[in-house]
């Protein structure tokens, strides 16, 4: 094969493990709710146990990137999408690692029942889930836009995340016998909202991608429409 | 196989010329050596130059055949590269020489069964699309490379992918499962069929994945069938429910009732007061165990159509109060406020009276029973669009957009916490009385903890039969 088919043919592998990690990771994060919500600590363990096929896979492929680099000694947009794949892996096996922190509250919390019905966590699961996915798309597709409109979702992942703040504080405030489950679930609230910005964070790389720059966090905009009200400054700092 | 008699024709036509060139020179060689000298010069110009005329005749005859000849065929060399366009027009056979024109009828002989064959294939591959298309398994083909050829509608609304019916993408572009790719990648899949129950794309469908060789050793594509199991695991899922709640149901009153038999029979029956209070108590879950075992025979007898309808003319209006009435205790037991607003004028429906009274009962209970304490809820009757309306709208615990439909399924229960004693079989009962009378019903809610508004449309009928 010649070199620069053969390179080429490393360059989509990279792609497709990128992608593939994605999947497990959307499941993962998925799984890690439906544990919690149906109170199934059999399926939070295994998403702890699944997380190591997440962590071997990042490894391997960070591997076959720096050997890639090694021996084709890649300049310009090649470098670019080696380093940007070793970028988003690394996102991505994070990721893994706050849905098995989700799995592991689930475990944490056992039996109990929770302290409140599940409503808005849910919610933000999938709406982190839904990052995680355009913002893979984006990079397969080399999509800035696409990128772009991710960085906007992250805001309503961030609001949900205050709300959901704001109403567990409530609840242990009104008794502090709610103060441990109420905890947990401000836990699995924090990962989600952090899996968003890790999300935000491979739009990032895809604008870097495909226009060679990082884009300044206030020239979203112009190109996605107006901004969401911005959270309350008494609220969690979002990241 | 014949000669090119057209090729024969342009070298006859030089053949000529050559020959007439050569009689001229072999003419004068013969005649020379018998003239005087002196005429042999003007001779030997005339045969040259008679040589000469015949050759350029000969070979300007044999340029202009060549020249046509030529010409035809480039129209069919045309005619034939345009063959694989079924648009196109019929071969021409306007060819001057005949072995041209034998040349021309053979190639549009050739087009003619070409284009069959090919109007059959695209006919064959349009029927192949459609039934792909139309397959509610979903269908994957790969490529000995690894590359994917084929993902019809019903697989790229499983993975939450695109449709696509060429090219060669990666597994991992087309596909996005990593379950799935893997699965396709095992070794195990690359010569006899496997298949595997795994869970697929962003919204984790189950699905029963077959993997089967295809096109034989040489092209050793893969087929992969994906069939969708959410709905019988759903359904499985429900009926593991409702054998679990229907047993825990009447399992629970019989434990209580031989508690209190024995306590009874241990000395309880001697006092009066414990006696009574034990024996209203036996009632209460005779009573709900009773309710139970009824409810699911209603359902049966629904389901079956076994029960006819004994259909009148009634007003919608009074089938709405007595049911009401009924229930109000239970309303200001959780301090519930309950309101009526029927319509002034009466509602004529050609109903079974008791069973749609039934169907009234069981969608005030359900509002009652799921507003928390301080709700409301309103039953509302009104007219529209040659319809009888019923609302039961209440301020309570609200049901997930998903869960609009599903609350009509036999044994579903929105709410399963503890407190729920519900088997779950009232909406499948009133959703089947209902249709029985030509009816529907629906249920609409903004959301969880946002209320939810239950509608019963029946068709108007003629004025209510005087009793």
């Amino acid at each position: 094969m010649p070199p620069r088919a053969l390179f080429d043919t490393q360059l989509k592998h990279v792609q497709d493990e990128l992608i593939l990690i994605g999947s497990m990771v959307e499941k993962a994060i998925r799984r890690s709710i439906e544990s919690l919500r149906a109170r199934d600590v059999e399926l939070a363990r295994r998403i702890v146990e699944d997380d190591d096929d997440i962590d071997e896979r990042y490894l391997a492929l960070r591997e076959f990137c720096i050997d890639s680099i090694a021996t084709q000694q890649p300049a310009a947009g090649d470098l670019r999408t080696l380093v940007t794949g070793m970028h988003v892996a690394a996102e991505l096996e994070r990721m893994g690692d706050y849905a098995e922190g989700i799995a592991k509250i689930s475990i944490r919390m056992g039996g109990e029942p929770p302290l409140k019905p599940l409503i808005d966590i849910p919610r933000m699961a999938e709406l982190a889930i839904g990052m995680l996915h355009r913002s893979l798309t984006s990079l397969t597709e080399k999509d800035d836009r696409m990128a772009r409109q991710v960085w906007h979702d992250d805001d309503e992942v961030d609001q949900l995340y205050d709300q959901v703040f704001r109403e567990l504080l409530t609840f242990m405030f009104q008794n502090p016998r709610n103060i441990q489950r109420a905890t947990w679930l401000l836990w699995v609230a924090h990962n989600l909202e952090r899996i968003g910005d890790r999300a935000t964070n491979i739009a990032e790389q895809v604008i870097y991608l495909t226009t060679g720059r990082t884009p300044a966090r206030d020239e979203r905009w112009p190109d996605v429409g107006e901004p969401p009200t911005p959270a309350p400054a008494n609220g969690p700092a979002p990241r | 196989m014949t000669a090119p008699r057209g090729g024969l024709r342009a070298r006859a036509a030089l053949a000529a010329g050559g020959g007439a060139l050569a009689a001229a020179l072999i003419a004068g060689l013969l005649l020379a050596p018998r003239l005087p000298p002196e005429a042999r010069g003007g001779l030997a110009g005339s045969l040259a130059a008679a040589g000469l005329a015949g050759a350029a005749l000969g070979a300007g005859a044999a340029a202009l055949v060549m020249r046509r000849e030529a010409h035809a065929l480039h129209r069919l060399a045309r005619d034939v590269t345009s063959l694989t366009a079924l648009d196109e027009p019929e071969i021409s056979v306007r060819a001057h020489g005949p072995e041209t024109r034998a040349l021309a009828l053979a190639a549009a002989e050739a087009a003619d069964t070409l284009r069959a064959e090919l109007r059959a294939l695209q006919h064959d591959h349009a029927r192949l699309e459609t039934v792909l298309a139309s397959m509610t398994d979903g269908v994957v083909i790969v490529e000995a490379d690894d590359s994917v050829s084929l993902v019809n509608r019903a697989a790229a609304e499983l993975l939450g992918v695109e449709a696509r019916a060429e090219g060669h993408a990666t597994l991992a572009d087309a596909l996005r499962d990593v379950d799935l790719v893997d699965v396709i990648r095992q070794p195990a899949a690359a010569g006899r069929a496997v298949d595997r129950l795994i869970s697929i794309g962003v919204a984790e469908r189950e699905v029963h994945a077959v993997i089967a060789p295809l096109g034989g050793e040489r092209r050793r594509q893969r087929l992969v069938l994906l069939r969708d199991l959410t709905a019988l695991r759903r359904v499985d899922v429900v009926r593991r429910d409702f054998v679990a709640n229907v047993s825990h149901e009447l399992r629970t009153p019989l434990t209580t009732l031989r508690a209190m038999v024995e306590t009874l029979q241990d000395g309880a029956a001697e006092d009066a007061a414990a006696r009574g209070e034990f024996l209203r108590r036996i009632g209460v879950e005779t009573e709900r165990m009773s309710q139970i075992v009824s409810e699911l025979l209603d359902l049966a007898r629904v389901e079956s159509g076994a029960a006819a309808l004994r259909l009148a003319t009634v007003d919608l209006n009074q089938l709405v109060a007595p049911a009401v009435e009924r229930l109000r205790p239970q309303a200001v037991r959780g301090d519930v406020a309950l309101a009526v607003a029927t319509a002034r004028e009466p509602l004529p429906v050609r109903a079974d009276a008791d069973r749609t009274g039934r169907v009234v009962t069981n969608l005030v209970h359900n509002a009652i029973k799921f507003t928390p304490p301080a709700g409301a809820v309103t039953v509302s009757t009104a007219r529209a669009n040659g319809e009888a309306l019923l609302r039961v709208a209440d301020s309570g615990v609200g049901l997930e957009q998903r869960e609009l439909d599903r609350v009509f399924e036999r044994f579903y229960k929105a709410d399963r916490s503890p407190g729920n004693t519900g088997a779950g079989l009232g909406l499948a009962i009133a959703r089947h009385t209902v249709r029985q009378h030509g009816g529907r019903i629906w249920a609409e809610s903004p959301g969880p903890r946002r209320g939810a508004t239950f509608t019963v449309a029946l068709p108007l009928g003629a004025a209510p039969d005087t009793a």
